[in-house]
């Protein structure tokens, strides 16, 4: 899967391709392997992109080959174990099914992903419940309705959608939700316990931390995992750690006062 | 006015805060998520390759037909109505004629996201390409490519912007000096966090939008129009918006494109911008700069010929120098002016106003040349602009100018970067360490208060409920300005509360209130604020009216405070409001902010002073401290007016070191339309700013208050430039001041 992240990032610098669609093309292959019972391949297909102009026949004739999803388009399926190129992954499924038979294990890996968000376990269908191509900002907001969580550039540059994932911050933009398996991932809206307001969120509250509101959350989780590893950091350390979270309307200032003021009420 | 103010002048909490600070509060995009089955559809919009084009043909069959598209929008299925945006040109939801790389061709809208951006690449566009003009001084030409029939520069008449003030020739005659320079900046897209983001819903005729805008009435209204239909036939609903970076988010083609493709469906659309789209959408405007001024050696400024271009893109209007250029001028006393600013139309992204409109590239050139004409004259920084400063009760543009504590912004400024240890002379660094030198730079300007002579601010209703507690009812707009709790504060004092007991309703327009304005024009706390005690006032006569039976007197002698009523004389027989209103039927009030008297200006004196550090053998600029003073007349709230301070420095900042965009004329692409390419100031780099806080008590203002939203914008990077000349003796006269430009003027590249 780490490999499949790196040809995102790769890919899209290179063509510019856009991510959700290579996204959508990765996506698919993973979850056709998934269910066509291959364990520890790492298949992905190989997009193309063309130009504009060119683009549109291209996808034509990929919409007509291509069998069911409408999620296969602009990639052609390469086999890991030969050099056969199919279009679509239910080809690319029984091509491999049946050429190389001796490499299908028994052990099938459920199409479902369990998350523990904020205390609570979900689990989710592959492709029913969630899609494969799916971020995890998007799982958390579109299907949990966990909206704290923001999405300003949708590429890891802002800082708004960051959760903590297993006690580390992380971009939830940048992660997708199948990659996610048994993860235990805090969000904004798991801060206050019980009806009372974690110190942070009382912090920042109190000392003017924000202003238009959409970068808090994300600024909140970053300070919340900052807190954690260093429970009274500089004001240095507190510039550097928040380096990450964009605000625009540029209420730093505050919001620096807002997390030392955090740290003195954690004391 | 009270003499003793129990919530007004206090650092209460923003109201909306503990919304931010959970999660809960709902923004655009946080609506008709998947979980909740709403049938919404996704919008994605096709745009232009190609900088200036007529479309000849489209062929959406293939796009159509693609199984999960439910509609497909062309310039054909546009209504004929302009869109009447107020900030840019009123142009079509869709229009033909393309006018930049990034221009909106057609749009779709389908079952998911995936499917409209595949779609996209189905429709075939057929374009007759025109040759493009990018360069503002170039595009005034007569035979320049139009961009509109009328042609391309945006003033009146297709004229420029013209004022002639005394006789410049005569003013050239007295000077004793006379300083001649060119300036220019560079384009700064506005970038604001939250993407701009749409839902549109169809019920028979009438249609509902929930909009991340800074104007809901704009919309309401422009949508109205261009669909042909009664406003009261449509709702804008905001519920927060995740800042405009001050003003990218008004009535705009994209809120027509999602109510189109939503009355084509015959579904919701929801339309979210990605960040390239928000970086292309809007941006500032780029400018040059020919200015000329006179000066006495007694440091009397005799003369000011300033000509320039401003770049205001495919659609922008007057959002250069011709919008309220005059009010920079008039900061300072010239005997004798020759203005000619040219607004013109060229084939770059629209231009639209952004935090203090024109200030930042007026006060670039203006400052620069009045820290020139002190150089020449041996004249102190801080002595020329006292000297030619206007001040209280004089004529300034034909009117009275109201509270000007010019004086009193310089001292504090001076106070607080420690101004006297620092200023060694023009060109003179502090402090010289290895290659590293250390210098400070003012920078001064005049700027408009948000209240104005015409009528055009917000209606408001305060509702009073049986339980004594007041509602808000307002159709202004808080997009992280923190007017929802100034204007909350403003009702809590005129009726004796606590804020918690004042609730701001404002995120619906079915409240039917309008206000014309919205957040622009740093307006919403002087004119909402004016409205507001209006309301209460309205109000509280109204409560007068059925108490005055009761209690024996005439309502006039009435007083309604902390949830009690009496007469004025005798506070200890009050009775409790819920025994005057002891029917079901709430008292609402309603007003409207008095206009400004047509014989009064109202400006903020404004000051900065920038502490720099440059090291001459990088070429590395460094802010090291920014001292920030300005009049807020009354600060209603400190602690926000600091954080107006504080964030509203950090664009201009930007603007002097790095932020960016720029168009490759070579590849057609836009640059600097991300956050890695567009380098914003950080919480790692962000400079430490020390807010001033002046109180003139302006008498025009609620309670003395002034608007303040875009001051912090206005002045410290002339500030900044004007110390980087006083760290290395060269003066550097185009934004942004990166290391090659401070390497070739220190003659090292």
């Amino acid at each position: 899967m780490l490999y499949v992240t790196y040809m995102v990032s790769e890919e899209k610098k290179a063509k510019g391709v856009s991510r959700r669609k290579f996204l959508a093309a990765t996506g698919a292959g993973v979850a056709g392997i998934v269910v066509g019972g291959v364990v520890g391949s790492q298949l992905f297909p190989k997009v193309e992109t063309t130009t504009a102009t060119e683009t549109a026949t291209k996808t034509t004739t990929a919409t007509t080959t291509a069998t069911t999803t409408t999620t296969s388009l602009i990639a052609k399926y390469p086999c890991p174990f030969c050099d056969k190129e199919f279009s679509s992954e239910a080809e690319l499924g029984e091509h491999i099914k049946t050429a190389h038979a001796e490499l299908i294990t028994k052990e099938v890996k459920p199409p479902t992903i369990k998350l523990i968000v904020n205390g609570s376990q979900y689990e989710f269908k592959i492709g029913d419940e969630i899609e494969p191509n799916e971020t995890l900002a998007e799982t958390l907001r579109e299907r949990l309705g966990l909206t704290g969580t923001k999405i300003g550039c949708d590429t890891g540059e802002c800082g708004s959608c960051t959760v903590i994932m297993d006690g580390k911050p992380v971009l939830s933009c940048l992660v997708l939700t199948i990659e996610c398996d048994g993860k235990d991932i805090l969000t904004v809206e798991g801060l206050a316990k019980d009806g009372r307001l974690h110190p942070i969120q009382e912090a920042f509250i109190e000392h003017h931390g924000l202003q238009c509101g959409f970068c808090t959350p994300g600024i909140l989780m970053t300070t919340k995992a900052l807190l954690d590893r260093n429970r009274h950091p500089t004001r240095e350390e507190v510039r550097e750690a928040l380096s990450g979270n964009i605000c625009k309307c540029g209420a730093y200032k505050k919001i620096i006062e807002s997390v030392l003021a955090a740290s003195e009420k954690m004391r | 006015m009270p003499e003793e103010l129990k919530v007004v002048g206090k650092p209460l909490p923003y109201q909306k805060a503990p919304g931010f600070v959970t999660g809960k509060a709902k923004f655009t995009a946080d609506r008709f998520l998947k979980l909740e089955r709403t049938g919404v559809l996704y919008g994605r919009i096709l745009r232009s390759p190609y900088p200036h084009a007529m479309i000849r043909s489209i062929d959406t069959s293939k796009a159509e037909a693609l199984p999960g598209v439910k509609a497909v929008i062309t310039y054909k299925d546009a209504p004929s109505k302009l869109l009447p945006m107020e900030c840019s040109r009123p142009r079509l939801i869709l229009d033909p004629h393309i006018r930049y790389v990034g221009d909106l061709v057609a749009a779709v809208a389908a079952e998911t996201p995936e499917i409209a951006e595949e779609a996209l690449d189905l429709i075939k566009v057929d374009y007759e390409i025109l040759k493009p003009v990018f360069d503002p001084e170039e595009a005034a030409k007569p035979e320049a490519p139009k961009l509109w029939p009328e042609g391309n520069i945006v003033d009146p008449g297709n004229k420029p912007y013209v004022i002639e003030e005394g006789n410049i020739e005569e003013g050239f005659k007295e000077a004793d000096f006379i300083i001649k320079k060119e300036f220019t900046t560079q384009i700064q897209p506005h970038m604001c966090l939250e993407p701009h983001a749409y839902i549109a819903k169809w019920e028979e005729d009438k249609l509902t939008v929930w909009a991340s805008t800074q104007t809901p009435t704009e919309i309401r209204i422009g949508l109205a129009e261009a669909f042909s239909m009664p406003s009261a036939k449509v709702r804008v609903i905001s519920e927060n918006t995740g800042g405009g970076s001050m003003g990218s988010k008004y009535l705009e083609e994209h809120v027509g494109v999602a109510a189109l493709l939503a009355k084509k469906a015959g579904r919701p659309v929801k339309l979210v911008l990605n960040r390239y789209e928000v970086a292309v959408h809007r941006r500032r405007y780029s400018s040059k700069h020919y200015i000329k001024i006179g000066v006495k050696k007694d440091g009397t400024l005799t003369a000011l010929d300033w000509k320039s271009f401003w770049d205001v893109g495919a659609g922008g209007t007057l959002v250069g120098g011709s919008l309220f250029g005059l009010d920079v001028i008039n900061q300072y006393k010239f005997l004798n002016k020759h203005i000619e600013f040219y607004d013109v139309s060229t084939n770059l992204p629209t231009a639209q106003p952004y935090r203090s409109v024109p200030y930042p590239a007026l006060n670039f050139a203006l400052e620069s040349m009045i820290d020139m004409a002190a150089e020449v004259i041996g004249m102190d920084p801080i002595e020329i602009r006292l000297k030619n400063a206007p001040r209280e009760g004089e004529i300034v543009a034909g009117k009275k100018l109201s509270t000007f504590p010019i004086e009193e912004c310089m001292k504090r400024a001076c106070e607080l970067i420690n101004w006297s240890d620092k200023w060694m002379g023009f060109g003179k660094p502090y402090k010289v360490e290895g290659s590293k030198r250390r210098a400070v730079g003012v920078a001064y300007t005049a700027y408009s208060t948000g209240h104005y002579e015409e009528t055009r601010g917000p209606i408001v209703n305060v509702m009073v409920d049986q339980d004594g507690s007041v509602y808000l009812i307002t159709p202004t707009q808080d997009m992280g300005t923190g007017s929802t709790t100034t204007l909350a504060q403003i009702v809590a004092e005129e009726f004796g509360l606590d804020l918690k007991e004042v609730r701001v309703v404002s995120e619906d327009t079915s409240h039917g209130l309008i206000d014309l304005y919205n957040a622009r024009a740093s307006r919403e706390l002087c004119t909402g604020g004016l409205a507001a005690i209006a309301a209460c006032k309205d109000a509280k006569r109204k409560i007068a009216e059925i108490a005055a039976p009761k209690l024996g007197v005439k309502p006039e002698e009435i007083e309604v405070k902390e949830k009690k009523v009496y007469v004025k004389e005798e506070p200890e027989k009050a009775i409790p409001l819920s025994e005057v209103l002891a029917g079901p039927i709430p008292i609402v009030g309603t007003g409207k902010a008095e206009p400004l008297p047509t014989d009064v200006n109202s400006l903020d004196p404004v000051v900065c002073i920038a502490d720099i550090e440059v090291d001459t053998k990088t070429g590395e600029l460094n802010l090291l401290k920014c001292a920030f003073v300005l009049d807020a007349g009354r600060a209603i709230n400190p602690k926000i007016v600091e954080n107006q301070i504080e964030g509203g420095v950090l664009p201009s900042v930007g603007l002097a070191l790095r932020e960016e965009f720029i168009f490759d004329e070579a590849n057609l692409v836009n640059l600097g339309t991300n956050y890695l390419d567009f380098k914003l100031i950080t919480s790692a780099d962000c400079p430490e700013v020390e807010a001033g806080i002046v109180e003139s008590i302006d008498p025009y203002g609620p309670y003395g208050a002034k608007g303040l939203g875009e001051v912090g914008t206005t002045i410290p990077h002339a500030a900044i430039a004007n110390a980087v000349y006083n760290a290395i003796g060269a003066r550097i006269t185009s934004l942004p001041i990166t290391p090659d430009k401070i390497l070739r003027a220190l003659g090292k590249v």
